[in-house]
């Protein structure tokens, strides 16, 4: 046998056991089928001896490569664990209900945060004044925006309250509200670019409601859509003004 | 809407260069929370578990989670047009089918953007359990780099051993075999030079060494790296994103199952 099988041999010897086993079994069937193999590599049946021995051993050496190398390859997954094996598959990507709680809890606050009041836009109608128009599609409970203005005591509303009646050339922008057993009032009188303050008033075909919502304990005042809203809706709620005053000062409260 | 902006871009630069070679495509879940994503190796044997925090980035807006299915060789090859010192933003519409890429140079004078086409992707996602590990080991990520690169001259695994003296990693292979002791520590004047083992229980484990130098690329997203380890559960790589000031922007996170003992050995 050439020197170079022998390497083969050895190196393989170390590596693990199989490919030397499998070089044995080459051997043997080699030998004992020299005619049948030399009949496969053709050259070998014309030229002498020798030659077909070296045809034989190179190779020989290839297939214990090839072998070493796939099961060196074949070692290396086989042996490894799983990572499934330990962590388990989530079924679906549904969430729980606690999980999506917090998830829309989070984006309200970053909509809040930022300020933001996206697919709504104002339009001019002859009676009503400005009113707020939706112009992407907003479904049930999705925030609309914020009814942001100032935020102040009962006692601080109602004398403003008195002082706004006098000028007739102010609407009614004072929503009160109760947070933490008392009476506040969000005074959103003062013209900014905030649209909640523009929402109309509709008793009865009202699209959104008021929620309040709480950010590191100060309250904000929030609109959510209270049912499925389509891009050109007139987008209303209901003001919950029921006192007879103010439904004589504006008439428009009962409808 | 999905839009994201980051003044240090060479950080998202380094992220997918500490993922690409792992993973051929993951899914980017957005929220409110940040971007995020969690993936198997194609043989399953190791999970990327990274998250980029929206206090990290400059501009953040996120008004409906999604998922972004993504080629991460294409996203690496469009990130690498981006200089190091350029701003970039990403930007996705709520059920698009492409995501773009704005690379802004820090003079405002140079402006590229590219859009890439998403994925549709069936991703499974893994249940992570919080898990109080035995060992936790704590080293500047160029010395684990280099750990795991020596070891791989001499074999395919390396055999991690935490006793309360420190960490031993050895390899054996056909050339012989190899061992590198660390100890801990024993004055802490670098924190980021510092080696520190905080032990429960004494642990041994033999991991692939071929997935620990996938997760070395993402040295240079830190100083330090953590390996967490318990007999029997997967091994955890985890390397932070800090900013300048030391507050978490996020994480990249490797998970790699033991490999099953020699029984030779």
């Amino acid at each position: 046998m050439p020197s170079r099988v022998k390497k083969a041999k050895s190196r393989s010897r170390k590596e693990n056991k199989e490919p030397k086993a499998k070089i044995k079994d080459a051997e043997t069937t080699m030998e004992s089928n020299q005619e049948h193999r030399s009949q496969d590599a053709q050259p070998a049946e014309v030229r002498p001896k020798k030659t077909s021995r070296q045809v034989r051993s190179v190779r020989m050496l290839s297939s214990v490569l090839n072998t070493s190398i796939s099961n060196r390859s074949c070692l290396n997954t086989s042996s490894n664990r799983k990572i499934t094996d330990f962590f388990q598959v989530r079924k679906s990507s549904r969430k729980t209900k606690s999980d999506l709680e917090k998830e829309k809890r989070y984006t309200f606050e970053n909509l809040i945060k930022n300020c933001i009041e996206d697919g709504l836009e104002i339009r001019h109608m002859n009676e009503k004044g400005r009113g707020i128009f939706a112009c992407k599609y907003f479904k049930k409970g999705d925030f609309v925006c914020e009814y942001a203005g100032e935020m102040i005591s009962y006692q601080v509303a109602k004398k403003r309250e008195e002082l706004y009646a006098q000028d007739l050339s102010i609407g009614c922008y004072m929503y009160f509200f109760e947070y933490k057993a008392k009476i506040w009032c969000i005074d959103a009188t003062s013209e900014t670019q905030r649209l909640g303050r523009l929402l109309n008033h509709s008793k009865t075909e009202g699209n959104c409601r008021t929620q309040l919502f709480e950010i590191g304990s100060k309250p904000h005042l929030i609109l959510v859509a209270a049912r499925d809203i389509e891009p050109g809706e007139e987008m209303l709620y209901d003001y919950g003004d029921r006192n007879k005053n103010s439904i004589n000062s504006h008439p428009w409260l009962a409808k | 809407m999905f839009e994201a902006r980051l003044v240090e871009g060479s950080l998202l630069k380094k992220v997918m260069e500490s993922i690409k070679d792992l993973l051929n495509e993951a899914s980017w879940d957005c929220s409110g929370n940040g971007m995020c994503l969690q993936a198997m190796d194609s043989s399953h044997v190791a999970l990327v578990s990274l998250m980029l925090k929206s206090d990290g980035f400059e501009n953040y807006r996120c008004d409906r989670s999604i998922s972004l299915g993504i080629n991460l060789a294409s996203m690496s090859k469009i990130l690498k047009c981006a200089s190091n010192d350029d701003i970039i933003t990403i930007r996705a519409e709520d059920d698009a089918d492409a995501i773009t890429f704005m690379f802004e140079s820090p003079k405002q004078d140079r402006v590229s953007d590219y859009e890439m086409k998403l994925m549709n992707l069936d991703t499974e996602h893994l249940g992570i359990p919080d898990t109080e590990y035995a060992c936790v080991i704590k080293m500047p990520s160029g010395e684990f780099s280099r750990i795991c690169r020596d070891l791989s001259v001499l074999g395919d695994s390396v055999i991690i051993c935490c006793t309360k003296d420190g960490v031993r990693f050895s390899a054996k292979g056909d050339l012989g075999n190899g061992n590198i002791k660390l100890a801990q520590s024993a004055n802490v004047d670098k924190e980021e030079e510092a080696v520190v083992v905080d032990m429960r229980e004494a642990v041994t484990l033999t991991f692939s060494l071929r997935y620990l130098n996938f997760f070395t690329k993402a040295a240079p997203l830190s100083s330090q790296v953590s390996l967490s380890m318990s007999e029997d559960v997967p091994l955890m790589v985890e390397y932070k994103i800090n900013d300048k000031e030391g507050d978490s922007k996020g994480y990249v996170r490797y998970y790699l199952a033991p490999k099953i003992e020699d029984s030779e050995s």
